[in-house]
């Protein structure tokens, strides 16, 4: 019943089904039809016949009289097999019988030469006409229906079977057809959950056939290459930025470094550490800038993601922050639904939370309070009564290098960006909003509401 | 303190005096390979305590050499440095069998202190009920902290701080290593968060006695001392 449902359930499986309906409709009309004409034209025939045999019959009593006409009936009728095609009935006008095999005489009127369909008392039905050949003599010729019947029967037969064995058959080529075909495709669509976890090397096989699949597979194929050489050409780019760019910053450290050694003037060390602090704070900003581009470049690429445990992370996260909250003189609260599991990255989640706690605990004034809270969707929320974000800015703080202030706070602008960049890698979204007073940072779903 | 064999695979002379300058400043001997290839001869062939690769080396990757040498099954505590510092860089290392991973530029103290911890961790040390250090001692199953025979009053994260500075002390822990082994955290907070924690600490082990215990070492981490 599993199978049978699952394979209703694919494309091809309810194509199977419609043509077998389609197949059923179309041998019932066809039946109807070749039934219809058989039985109009056997029932003329059978009506020529009997018109036929009344017309010589009653020549015969023309020519040779009554006495003639029964003495040839009786001829004929003992020639005939009891149960014999051909059924007589000749009577006087108040229905006695002369001669003939038809017990008595049948509803038709011999005045109007009626024909019709009787049924005789043997449950034998007959097309029948009656006749008045003089006003004291009628007769009534018969033939025996049971051979049309018989005919008919045959062909409802023949179409039950042949529309069985046809419907039989396209369901065993539909059912074939469909596992072929969800092979196929099933293999394509395996390939495409490969290559969003990450395995980008992976090709989508070509079976050679030349149809729509191969070229389906074939385009699939063209498609991931050139992806995987885009994502290799991003990342080489990425790293040797990093590696060409740290390393005479690193030289040039190691120098700043043996400048210290030698140097002994206290003003002089303050300008050679501040020079460090220099080297440090452009390669945090550009690990920041790569930081962004990479996860933007692998956004819905679900490798390196594994269930974590956000309560855990944001418990962490509490802990290590309470203490720089008390030194601010700042309520730090937290609320946490319990075992709260996602599927993310655990340290893209450490770096948003610890970017929008220190961000919170940047601009809100001594006294103040900041709040976490986690609850199951998964919803982060870091909300503060500091001075707030105005709502203009809302949207245009998570772009690079935007900065709230005019820029006595430290930093190079780009925490909120990384954030967000690291949220939509993990799936996630951050939204600013007011929470009057202050800021409300909601990092929630993407597409929730 | 032990003196260990260090090998170092780096193509940068530059930086590979930089490392043996500063490893044998705490009597560490340095050898050097300037490729991976010499790099991976030298593993295999001669006994080294530690092995520093750099990341990108002319003829294969840093993770290149550290696959090579799990698949060997020489399982020798691997450092590695690197240009490449970003958070999915580590991660890429880690995942590859390297054991630790600094980015450059570093301070040389670091650079000491994450050589010293590897080394401890690799070589392992017993765990103890009781940790003397100094005028400290740490009762690890009744979780209290002790100087000079006076209790020493700690929230339970204080403990935690203060029982991982015994286990490892007179060496410096750097500021990654509490994040990761204390508040099992994985990532580079930019901001003095660790400092505010280790200051409480500091204060609650200093205050009424002489002597300083914790020490900041600049541009490392800290360092237990015995008073």
């Amino acid at each position: 019943m599993r199978l049978i449902s699952r394979i209703f359930s694919t494309l091809f499986g309810r194509l199977s089904l419609w043509v077998a309906v389609v197949t059923i409709v179309s041998v019932i009309a066809l039946y109807a039809m070749t039934y219809w004409i058989v039985r109009t034209e056997t029932q003329q025939q059978i009506a020529r016949a009997v018109d036929t045999d009344i017309a010589g019959l009653a020549d015969i009593y023309i020519s040779g009289g009554e006495t003639e006409l029964t003495k040839r009936l009786e001829d004929r009728l003992d020639l005939m097999p009891s149960d014999g095609e051909r059924y007589y009935l000749l009577a006087s006008a108040s229905g006695k019988t002369i001669a003939g095999n038809i017990p008595r005489w049948p509803e038709l009127s011999s005045e109007n030469s009626e024909a019709a369909v009787i049924v005789l008392s043997s449950n034998r039905a007959i097309f029948a006409r009656a006749t008045q050949l003089d006003p004291d003599l009628k007769l009534v010729v018969g033939q025996d229906l049971s051979g049309m019947t018989v005919l008919l029967s045959r062909i409802g037969a023949a179409f039950a079977i042949a529309g069985a064995l046809l419907v039989l058959v396209i369901i065993l080529i539909g059912y074939g057809a469909t596992l072929r075909l969800n092979r196929r495709i099933g293999a394509i669509n395996a390939a495409f959950r490969d290559i969003s976890s990450g395995e980008l090397a992976r090709q989508v096989p070509v079976d050679g056939r030349g149809d729509e699949l191969d070229e389906l597979s074939r385009h699939t194929n063209q498609m991931t290459e050139r992806l995987s050489a885009l994502i290799g050409a991003h990342r080489d780019i990425s790293d040797n930025t990093a590696h060409e760019l740290r390393t005479p910053l690193t030289h040039l450290d190691t120098r700043l470094v043996q400048a210290l050694n030698e140097v002994k003037e206290p003003g002089q060390i303050e300008i050679l550490n501040r020079a460090r602090q220099d080297i440090r704070d452009i390669i945090t900003m550009l690990d920041s800038l790569l930081d962004i581009a990479s996860s933007q470049a692998r956004t819905g690429d679900l490798s390196g993601l594994s269930e974590i445990d956000l309560t855990e992370i944001a418990t962490s996260m509490a802990d290590l922050f309470a203490e720089s909250a008390d030194e601010l003189g700042i309520e730090f609260k937290s609320d946490f639904t319990a075992d709260v599991k996602m599927l993310a990255d655990p340290a893209h989640i450490q770096r948003i939370l610890s970017n929008l706690l220190d961000n919170a605990f940047k601009y809100v004034p001594r006294g103040g309070t900041v709040r976490l809270s986690l609850r199951p969707g998964p919803v982060i929320v870091v909300q503060d009564n500091g001075p707030g974000v105005p709502s203009a800015l809302h949207e245009k703080i998570f772009e690079r290098f935007a900065r709230v202030d005019s820029g006595d706070t430290p930093g190079h602008g780009l925490g909120l960006a990384l954030s967000q960049a690291l949220a939509e890698r993990n799936g996630l979204t951050i939204v600013c909003r007011d929470a009057s007073p202050g800021a409300l940072f909601e990092v929630k779903p993407v597409g929730a509401s | 303190m032990t003196s260990l064999r260090i090998l170092h695979v780096e193509d940068d002379s530059q930086a590979a005096i930089m490392v043996a300058d500063t490893l044998s400043r705490v009597g560490d001997t340095v050898a050097n390979a300037a490729n991976g290839k010499d790099g991976l001869r030298l593993a295999s062939e001669e006994q080294f305590d530690l092995v520093i690769l750099d990341r990108m080396l002319p003829d294969m990757t840093g993770i290149d050499i550290v696959t090579k040498l799990r698949a060997a099954g020489i399982s020798i505590p691997v450092l590695m440095l690197s240009a490449l510092g970003r958070t999915e860089n580590r991660i890429e290392g880690l995942d590859a069998g390297v054991d630790d991973y600094l980015a450059k530029p570093f301070e040389q103290e670091e650079l000491i202190a994450r050589v010293r911890a590897l080394h401890r961790r690799a070589t392992g040390q017993s765990h103890s009920a009781v940790i003397i250090f100094g005028d400290m001692e740490c009762h690890i199953k009744a979780r209290t902290a002790h100087r000079q025979g006076r209790h020493i009053a700690l929230s339970p994260k204080e403990f935690e701080l203060f029982k991982y500075f015994m286990q490892n002390s007179g060496e410096v822990v750097t500021r990654e290593m509490l994040l990761r082994d204390v508040w099992n955290l994985n990532f580079d907070p930019q901001t003095n968060v660790i400092d505010v924690n280790v200051g409480r600490l500091r204060r609650k082990l200093e205050e009424g006695f002489d002597s300083p215990v914790l020490e900041t070492i600049w541009g490392a981490g800290y360092r237990l001392l015995a008073a």
